[in-house]
Protein backbone atom coordinates (compact mmCIF):
# COMPACT_ATOMS: atom_id res chain seq x y z
CA UNK A 1 0.00 0.00 0.00
CA UNK A 2 2.83 2.26 1.31
CA UNK A 3 4.75 1.40 -2.17
CA UNK A 4 1.41 1.89 -4.41
CA UNK A 5 1.30 5.66 -2.66
CA UNK A 6 4.58 5.85 -3.11
CA UNK A 7 4.29 5.56 -6.83
CA UNK A 8 1.26 7.22 -7.72
CA UNK A 9 2.78 10.34 -5.25
CA UNK A 10 6.31 10.03 -7.92
CA UNK A 11 3.62 9.74 -10.80
CA UNK A 12 1.49 12.65 -10.00
CA UNK A 13 5.07 14.87 -8.90
CA UNK A 14 6.86 13.60 -12.39
CA UNK A 15 3.10 14.59 -14.23
CA UNK A 16 3.20 18.25 -12.04
CA UNK A 17 7.13 18.53 -13.21
CA UNK A 18 5.80 17.87 -17.02
CA UNK A 19 3.00 20.20 -16.77
CA UNK A 20 5.00 23.21 -15.31
CA UNK A 21 7.64 22.21 -17.78
CA UNK A 22 5.37 22.81 -20.63
CA UNK A 23 3.83 25.76 -19.38
CA UNK A 24 7.31 26.91 -19.39
CA UNK A 25 7.73 25.73 -22.40
CA UNK A 26 4.68 27.38 -24.22
CA UNK A 27 6.14 30.49 -23.20
CA UNK A 28 9.36 29.98 -24.58
CA UNK A 29 7.44 29.07 -27.77
CA UNK A 30 5.90 32.40 -27.41
CA UNK A 31 8.54 34.21 -26.32
CA UNK A 32 11.05 32.75 -29.34
CA UNK A 33 8.17 33.53 -31.58
CA UNK A 34 7.81 37.73 -30.33
CA UNK A 35 11.40 38.01 -30.41
CA UNK A 36 11.79 36.45 -33.92
CA UNK A 37 9.10 38.39 -35.61
CA UNK A 38 11.11 41.90 -33.66
CA UNK A 39 14.44 40.46 -35.34
CA UNK A 40 12.83 40.28 -39.00
CA UNK A 41 11.90 43.76 -38.93
CA UNK A 42 15.94 44.04 -37.68
CA UNK A 43 15.45 44.55 -33.78
CA UNK A 44 18.91 43.18 -32.82
CA UNK A 45 18.41 43.58 -29.25
CA UNK A 46 16.07 41.07 -29.42
CA UNK A 47 17.59 38.96 -31.98
CA UNK A 48 20.63 38.61 -29.83
CA UNK A 49 18.26 37.64 -26.74
CA UNK A 50 16.52 34.77 -28.88
CA UNK A 51 20.24 33.41 -30.41
CA UNK A 52 21.64 33.23 -26.49
CA UNK A 53 18.75 31.81 -25.38
CA UNK A 54 18.65 28.96 -28.18
CA UNK A 55 22.28 28.25 -27.71
CA UNK A 56 21.81 25.41 -24.81
CA UNK A 57 18.94 23.61 -27.00
CA UNK A 58 20.91 23.47 -30.13
CA UNK A 59 24.05 21.94 -28.04
CA UNK A 60 21.74 19.74 -26.25
CA UNK A 61 20.29 18.60 -29.92
CA UNK A 62 23.45 18.72 -31.87
CA UNK A 63 25.40 17.02 -28.92
CA UNK A 64 23.08 13.95 -28.91
CA UNK A 65 23.19 13.42 -32.61
CA UNK A 66 27.34 13.82 -32.99
CA UNK A 67 30.63 12.41 -31.24
CA UNK A 68 33.02 15.04 -31.29
CA UNK A 69 32.28 17.92 -29.35
CA UNK A 70 34.33 20.26 -31.51
CA UNK A 71 32.64 19.33 -34.45
CA UNK A 72 29.18 19.54 -32.99
CA UNK A 73 30.42 22.78 -31.68
CA UNK A 74 30.70 23.43 -35.54
CA UNK A 75 27.33 22.50 -36.31
CA UNK A 76 25.71 24.65 -33.31
CA UNK A 77 27.66 27.41 -35.20
CA UNK A 78 25.88 26.31 -38.65
CA UNK A 79 22.68 25.78 -37.60
CA UNK A 80 22.93 29.51 -35.85
CA UNK A 81 24.22 30.98 -39.79
CA UNK A 82 21.61 28.61 -41.37
CA UNK A 83 19.06 30.43 -39.50
CA UNK A 84 20.09 33.77 -40.17
CA UNK A 85 20.59 33.42 -43.89
CA UNK A 86 16.65 31.52 -43.77
CA UNK A 87 14.99 34.00 -41.52
CA UNK A 88 13.02 35.44 -43.98
CA UNK A 89 11.41 31.83 -44.33
CA UNK A 90 9.66 32.30 -40.90
CA UNK A 91 6.18 33.44 -40.53
CA UNK A 92 5.12 34.85 -36.93
CA UNK A 93 2.22 33.03 -37.37
CA UNK A 94 3.02 29.59 -37.41
CA UNK A 95 5.77 27.94 -34.16
CA UNK A 96 8.85 28.41 -33.80
CA UNK A 97 9.91 24.82 -32.65
CA UNK A 98 9.70 22.49 -35.95
CA UNK A 99 10.90 25.38 -37.74
CA UNK A 100 14.40 25.86 -35.75
CA UNK A 101 14.43 21.74 -35.39
CA UNK A 102 14.08 21.57 -39.17
CA UNK A 103 16.74 23.93 -39.71
CA UNK A 104 19.28 21.63 -37.34
CA UNK A 105 18.51 18.47 -38.47
CA UNK A 106 19.20 19.53 -42.09
CA UNK A 107 22.12 20.93 -40.25
CA UNK A 108 23.23 17.55 -38.53
CA UNK A 109 22.44 15.64 -41.90
CA UNK A 110 24.84 17.52 -44.11
CA UNK A 111 28.19 17.50 -41.54
CA UNK A 112 27.17 13.58 -41.01
CA UNK A 113 27.12 13.51 -45.20
CA UNK A 114 30.42 15.55 -45.12
CA UNK A 115 32.17 13.04 -42.35
CA UNK A 116 31.03 10.15 -44.35
CA UNK A 117 32.62 11.75 -47.66
CA UNK A 118 35.38 13.18 -46.27
CA UNK A 119 36.64 9.34 -44.85
CA UNK A 120 35.74 7.66 -47.95
CA UNK A 121 38.08 10.33 -49.95
CA UNK A 122 40.89 9.36 -47.66
CA UNK A 123 43.44 6.47 -48.28
CA UNK A 124 45.11 5.36 -44.74
CA UNK A 125 48.24 4.05 -45.14
CA UNK A 126 48.03 2.12 -41.92
CA UNK A 127 44.71 1.11 -40.13
CA UNK A 128 45.78 -1.22 -37.76
CA UNK A 129 45.87 0.28 -34.17
CA UNK A 130 44.57 3.87 -35.77
CA UNK A 131 41.13 4.26 -34.60
CA UNK A 132 37.66 3.81 -36.67
CA UNK A 133 37.71 6.46 -39.26
CA UNK A 134 35.02 9.05 -38.55
CA UNK A 135 31.99 7.80 -41.48
CA UNK A 136 31.31 4.55 -38.84
CA UNK A 137 30.81 6.45 -35.89
CA UNK A 138 27.09 6.34 -35.38
CA UNK A 139 24.58 9.25 -35.73
CA UNK A 140 24.11 8.80 -32.04
CA UNK A 141 26.05 10.06 -29.24
CA UNK A 142 25.74 11.45 -25.43
CA UNK A 143 28.09 10.93 -22.72
CA UNK A 144 25.13 9.21 -20.70
CA UNK A 145 24.24 6.30 -23.48
CA UNK A 146 25.35 2.91 -23.24
CA UNK A 147 27.49 1.68 -26.31
CA UNK A 148 24.89 -0.75 -26.95
CA UNK A 149 22.16 1.61 -26.41
CA UNK A 150 24.32 4.10 -29.04
CA UNK A 151 24.59 1.23 -31.47
CA UNK A 152 20.72 0.34 -31.07
CA UNK A 153 19.43 4.18 -31.34
CA UNK A 154 21.19 4.24 -34.57
CA UNK A 155 19.93 1.25 -36.00
CA UNK A 156 16.42 2.69 -35.82
CA UNK A 157 14.63 5.09 -38.37
CA UNK A 158 15.30 8.33 -37.66
CA UNK A 159 11.55 10.13 -37.31
CA UNK A 160 11.53 7.14 -34.44
CA UNK A 161 14.97 7.72 -32.79
CA UNK A 162 13.80 11.49 -32.72
CA UNK A 163 10.58 10.87 -30.61
CA UNK A 164 12.63 8.55 -28.27
CA UNK A 165 15.16 11.16 -27.68
CA UNK A 166 13.07 13.38 -27.23
CA UNK A 167 10.60 11.77 -25.06
CA UNK A 168 12.54 9.25 -23.21
CA UNK A 169 15.72 10.59 -23.11
CA UNK A 170 15.33 14.29 -23.35
CA UNK A 171 12.05 14.09 -20.89
CA UNK A 172 10.18 16.74 -22.74
CA UNK A 173 6.22 15.55 -22.67
CA UNK A 174 4.31 14.84 -26.29
CA UNK A 175 3.01 17.84 -26.57
CA UNK A 176 6.27 19.52 -26.36
CA UNK A 177 8.32 17.39 -28.24
CA UNK A 178 5.28 17.02 -30.86
CA UNK A 179 5.31 20.71 -31.47
CA UNK A 180 8.89 20.64 -31.68
CA UNK A 181 8.97 18.17 -34.52
CA UNK A 182 6.12 19.69 -35.97
CA UNK A 183 3.87 16.72 -36.15
CA UNK A 184 0.42 15.70 -34.24
CA UNK A 185 0.81 14.04 -30.57
CA UNK A 186 -0.97 10.86 -31.52
CA UNK A 187 2.18 10.63 -34.57
CA UNK A 188 4.68 10.95 -32.18
CA UNK A 189 3.00 8.79 -29.89
CA UNK A 190 3.31 6.27 -32.32
CA UNK A 191 6.72 6.68 -33.47
CA UNK A 192 8.10 6.90 -29.91
CA UNK A 193 6.01 3.71 -29.39
CA UNK A 194 7.55 1.66 -32.48
CA UNK A 195 11.27 3.67 -31.80
CA UNK A 196 10.78 1.69 -28.00
CA UNK A 197 9.66 -1.03 -29.12
CA UNK A 198 12.09 -1.93 -31.56
CA UNK A 199 14.87 -1.04 -29.08
CA UNK A 200 13.04 -3.36 -26.88
CA UNK A 201 13.31 -6.12 -29.39
CA UNK A 202 17.34 -5.51 -29.31
CA UNK A 203 18.28 -4.60 -26.28
CA UNK A 204 15.90 -6.57 -23.85
CA UNK A 205 12.41 -5.11 -21.73
CA UNK A 206 13.95 -1.84 -20.22
CA UNK A 207 16.22 -0.43 -22.87
CA UNK A 208 16.97 2.75 -21.49
CA UNK B 1 35.68 25.61 -32.92
CA UNK B 2 35.56 27.20 -28.88
CA UNK B 3 32.02 27.76 -27.34
CA UNK B 4 33.53 31.58 -26.96
CA UNK B 5 33.85 31.52 -30.56
CA UNK B 6 29.75 30.66 -31.25
CA UNK B 7 29.11 33.29 -28.44
CA UNK B 8 31.12 36.18 -30.03
CA UNK B 9 29.36 34.73 -33.68
CA UNK B 10 25.81 34.92 -32.56
CA UNK B 11 27.00 38.81 -31.29
CA UNK B 12 28.19 39.54 -34.38
CA UNK B 13 24.91 38.29 -36.36
CA UNK B 14 22.99 40.06 -33.93
CA UNK B 15 25.01 43.17 -34.69
CA UNK B 16 24.81 42.92 -38.07
CA UNK B 17 21.28 42.29 -38.76
CA UNK B 18 19.41 44.07 -41.36
CA UNK B 19 15.59 43.58 -41.53
CA UNK B 20 13.96 41.03 -43.97
CA UNK B 21 10.24 40.92 -45.20
CA UNK B 22 9.10 37.46 -44.78
CA UNK B 23 7.93 34.84 -47.24
CA UNK B 24 4.57 35.12 -48.34
CA UNK B 25 2.07 32.35 -47.24
CA UNK B 26 2.13 29.25 -48.95
CA UNK B 27 -1.39 29.37 -49.53
CA UNK B 28 -1.58 32.84 -50.97
CA UNK B 29 1.47 31.55 -53.37
CA UNK B 30 -1.02 29.04 -54.62
CA UNK B 31 -3.37 31.32 -55.63
CA UNK B 32 -0.88 33.78 -57.36
CA UNK B 33 0.01 30.17 -59.14
CA UNK B 34 -3.49 29.58 -59.81
CA UNK B 35 -4.62 32.63 -61.29
CA UNK B 36 -1.45 33.11 -63.39
CA UNK B 37 -2.50 30.30 -65.06
CA UNK B 38 -5.78 31.56 -65.40
CA UNK B 39 -4.84 34.39 -67.15
CA UNK B 40 -2.60 32.73 -69.06
CA UNK B 41 -5.85 30.65 -70.14
CA UNK B 42 -7.84 33.81 -70.92
CA UNK B 43 -5.21 35.06 -72.95
CA UNK B 44 -4.71 31.64 -75.17
CA UNK B 45 -8.73 31.66 -75.54
CA UNK B 46 -8.60 35.32 -76.51
CA UNK B 47 -6.24 34.73 -78.86
CA UNK B 48 -8.02 32.23 -80.98
CA UNK B 49 -6.47 29.23 -78.97
CA UNK B 50 -9.41 26.18 -79.03
CA UNK B 51 -12.35 26.45 -76.20
CA UNK B 52 -13.36 23.70 -73.83
CA UNK B 53 -14.62 20.86 -75.32
CA UNK B 54 -16.28 18.78 -72.46
CA UNK B 55 -19.52 17.46 -73.82
CA UNK B 56 -19.72 14.02 -74.67
CA UNK B 57 -16.52 13.08 -72.80
CA UNK B 58 -15.80 9.50 -71.20
CA UNK B 59 -15.04 8.58 -67.86
CA UNK B 60 -11.40 8.02 -69.30
CA UNK B 61 -11.56 11.91 -69.96
CA UNK B 62 -12.50 12.53 -66.00
CA UNK B 63 -9.50 10.22 -65.14
CA UNK B 64 -6.98 11.85 -66.92
CA UNK B 65 -8.28 15.14 -65.56
CA UNK B 66 -8.39 14.01 -61.96
CA UNK B 67 -4.97 12.90 -62.41
CA UNK B 68 -3.77 15.85 -63.64
CA UNK B 69 -5.24 18.47 -61.20
CA UNK B 70 -4.12 15.85 -58.30
CA UNK B 71 -0.53 15.81 -60.32
CA UNK B 72 -0.33 20.22 -60.44
CA UNK B 73 -1.76 20.55 -57.00
CA UNK B 74 0.55 18.37 -55.20
CA UNK B 75 3.79 18.98 -57.05
CA UNK B 76 3.32 22.34 -56.96
CA UNK B 77 2.79 22.16 -52.99
CA UNK B 78 5.73 20.38 -52.38
CA UNK B 79 7.94 22.39 -54.44
CA UNK B 80 6.53 25.42 -52.23
CA UNK B 81 6.63 23.34 -48.81
CA UNK B 82 9.91 21.89 -49.51
CA UNK B 83 11.72 25.41 -49.47
CA UNK B 84 9.58 26.22 -45.48
CA UNK B 85 11.88 24.60 -43.15
CA UNK B 86 9.47 23.00 -40.81
CA UNK B 87 6.41 22.47 -43.72
CA UNK B 88 7.83 18.91 -44.54
CA UNK B 89 5.08 17.36 -43.94
CA UNK B 90 3.05 19.30 -46.30
CA UNK B 91 6.10 18.35 -48.86
CA UNK B 92 6.23 14.77 -48.44
CA UNK B 93 2.42 14.36 -49.07
CA UNK B 94 2.21 16.97 -52.03
CA UNK B 95 4.70 14.57 -53.63
CA UNK B 96 2.67 11.42 -52.71
CA UNK B 97 -0.14 13.50 -54.46
CA UNK B 98 1.87 14.18 -57.64
CA UNK B 99 3.17 10.78 -57.99
CA UNK B 100 -0.59 9.11 -57.71
CA UNK B 101 -1.88 11.98 -59.85
CA UNK B 102 0.85 11.08 -62.95
CA UNK B 103 -0.18 7.66 -62.50
CA UNK B 104 -3.96 8.39 -62.11
CA UNK B 105 -3.29 10.46 -65.76
CA UNK B 106 -0.46 7.99 -67.45
CA UNK B 107 -2.42 4.54 -66.22
CA UNK B 108 -5.92 5.46 -67.44
CA UNK B 109 -4.45 6.64 -70.41
CA UNK B 110 -2.65 3.60 -70.63
CA UNK B 111 -6.24 1.75 -70.33
CA UNK B 112 -8.19 3.53 -72.77
CA UNK B 113 -5.25 2.69 -75.44
CA UNK B 114 -5.32 -0.61 -74.77
CA UNK B 115 -9.22 -0.65 -75.43
CA UNK B 116 -9.85 0.64 -78.91
CA UNK B 117 -8.64 -1.13 -81.97
CA UNK B 118 -8.75 1.40 -84.60
CA UNK B 119 -5.21 3.47 -85.24
CA UNK B 120 -5.45 6.46 -83.99
CA UNK B 121 -6.12 9.27 -86.14
CA UNK B 122 -3.33 11.18 -87.50
CA UNK B 123 0.28 11.52 -86.51
CA UNK B 124 0.39 10.94 -82.35
CA UNK B 125 3.50 12.15 -81.85
CA UNK B 126 2.93 15.78 -84.17
CA UNK B 127 -0.37 16.35 -82.77
CA UNK B 128 1.07 15.29 -79.19
CA UNK B 129 4.32 17.59 -79.42
CA UNK B 130 1.72 20.28 -80.52
CA UNK B 131 -0.30 19.28 -77.03
CA UNK B 132 3.06 19.72 -74.76
CA UNK B 133 3.99 22.83 -75.88
CA UNK B 134 0.68 24.61 -75.58
CA UNK B 135 0.63 22.61 -71.82
CA UNK B 136 4.32 24.09 -71.46
CA UNK B 137 3.22 27.98 -72.14
CA UNK B 138 0.22 27.79 -70.86
CA UNK B 139 2.60 26.63 -67.65
CA UNK B 140 5.80 29.03 -67.63
CA UNK B 141 4.55 31.70 -66.08
CA UNK B 142 3.06 30.06 -63.04
CA UNK B 143 6.32 27.97 -62.85
CA UNK B 144 8.34 30.79 -63.00
CA UNK B 145 6.46 32.17 -60.40
CA UNK B 146 6.98 29.07 -57.84
CA UNK B 147 11.17 29.30 -59.03
CA UNK B 148 10.77 33.14 -57.37
CA UNK B 149 9.28 32.35 -54.69
CA UNK B 150 12.20 29.50 -54.10
CA UNK B 151 14.96 32.08 -54.73
CA UNK B 152 13.50 33.29 -51.78
CA UNK B 153 12.99 30.97 -49.73
CA UNK B 154 15.50 28.50 -48.19
CA UNK B 155 15.58 25.84 -51.31
CA UNK B 156 18.22 23.58 -50.23
CA UNK B 157 17.74 21.55 -53.25
CA UNK B 158 17.18 23.71 -56.21
CA UNK B 159 16.98 20.93 -58.85
CA UNK B 160 13.79 18.78 -56.99
CA UNK B 161 12.23 22.24 -56.62
CA UNK B 162 12.59 23.80 -60.14
CA UNK B 163 12.08 19.64 -61.10
CA UNK B 164 8.87 19.82 -59.12
CA UNK B 165 7.55 23.79 -60.00
CA UNK B 166 7.80 22.72 -64.13
CA UNK B 167 6.11 19.07 -63.56
CA UNK B 168 3.14 21.41 -61.15
CA UNK B 169 2.95 23.68 -63.17
CA UNK B 170 3.44 21.95 -66.80
CA UNK B 171 0.22 19.40 -65.59
CA UNK B 172 -1.68 22.24 -64.86
CA UNK B 173 -1.11 23.59 -68.66
CA UNK B 174 -2.18 20.09 -68.91
CA UNK B 175 -5.30 20.91 -67.35
CA UNK B 176 -6.44 23.53 -69.75
CA UNK B 177 -4.96 21.74 -72.75
CA UNK B 178 -6.95 18.46 -71.60
CA UNK B 179 -10.50 20.37 -71.52
CA UNK B 180 -10.05 21.50 -74.45
CA UNK B 181 -8.12 19.47 -76.95
CA UNK B 182 -10.57 17.57 -79.21
CA UNK B 183 -8.42 14.90 -80.17
CA UNK B 184 -9.43 12.03 -78.00
CA UNK B 185 -7.71 9.00 -78.57
CA UNK B 186 -5.81 7.59 -75.99
CA UNK B 187 -2.46 7.20 -77.38
CA UNK B 188 -2.38 11.08 -78.11
CA UNK B 189 -3.86 12.00 -74.42
CA UNK B 190 -1.16 9.86 -72.88
CA UNK B 191 1.48 11.02 -74.81
CA UNK B 192 0.22 14.95 -75.33
CA UNK B 193 -1.35 15.53 -71.58
CA UNK B 194 -0.15 12.79 -69.12
CA UNK B 195 3.43 12.79 -70.28
CA UNK B 196 4.03 15.91 -70.85
CA UNK B 197 4.34 17.60 -67.53
CA UNK B 198 7.47 14.96 -67.16
CA UNK B 199 8.80 15.41 -70.87
CA UNK B 200 9.14 19.80 -70.01
CA UNK B 201 10.34 18.75 -66.52
CA UNK B 202 13.60 16.81 -68.10
CA UNK B 203 13.74 19.92 -70.49
CA UNK B 204 13.27 22.80 -68.26
CA UNK B 205 14.40 21.38 -64.43
CA UNK B 206 17.96 22.20 -64.95
CA UNK B 207 17.57 26.10 -66.46
CA UNK B 208 14.85 26.89 -63.83
CA UNK B 209 17.41 25.59 -61.32
CA UNK B 210 19.48 27.89 -62.36
CA UNK B 211 17.31 31.00 -62.46
CA UNK B 212 16.80 29.92 -58.57
CA UNK B 213 20.54 29.84 -57.98
CA UNK B 214 21.28 32.95 -59.58
CA UNK B 215 18.20 34.99 -57.87
CA UNK B 216 19.26 33.36 -54.95
CA UNK B 217 22.45 35.26 -54.24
Amino acid sequence: MEDRRRTSEARSQSSEEREARWQGSEEREARWRTWMAAAQRGDSAAYEKLLLELLPYLRRFVGRRLRDPETGEDVVQAVFLSMHRARQTYRSERPFGPWLHAIARNAVTDQLRSIRRRSGREISLETEGLPEPAAREVAVTDAGLSPELQRALASIPESQREAVLLIHLEELSVAEAAAWVGVSQSALKLRAHRGYRALRAQLGEHPL
Amino acid sequence: MSSRATETLLRELARELEPVQPIPKLRSTLIAVVSLWLIAVLVDAWTGGPPPAIAGRNLAFVGVLLGLISASAGATLAALAGAVPGRGDEAKWGRALAVAGLVLAAGVSLWAVAQVEAAASGAPWATSLACIRRATVLGILPALLVCAFLARAWARKPLVGAGLAATGCVALGSVAVHLSCPAGAGLHVLLGHAFAPLVTTAILALPLAGLVVYFRR
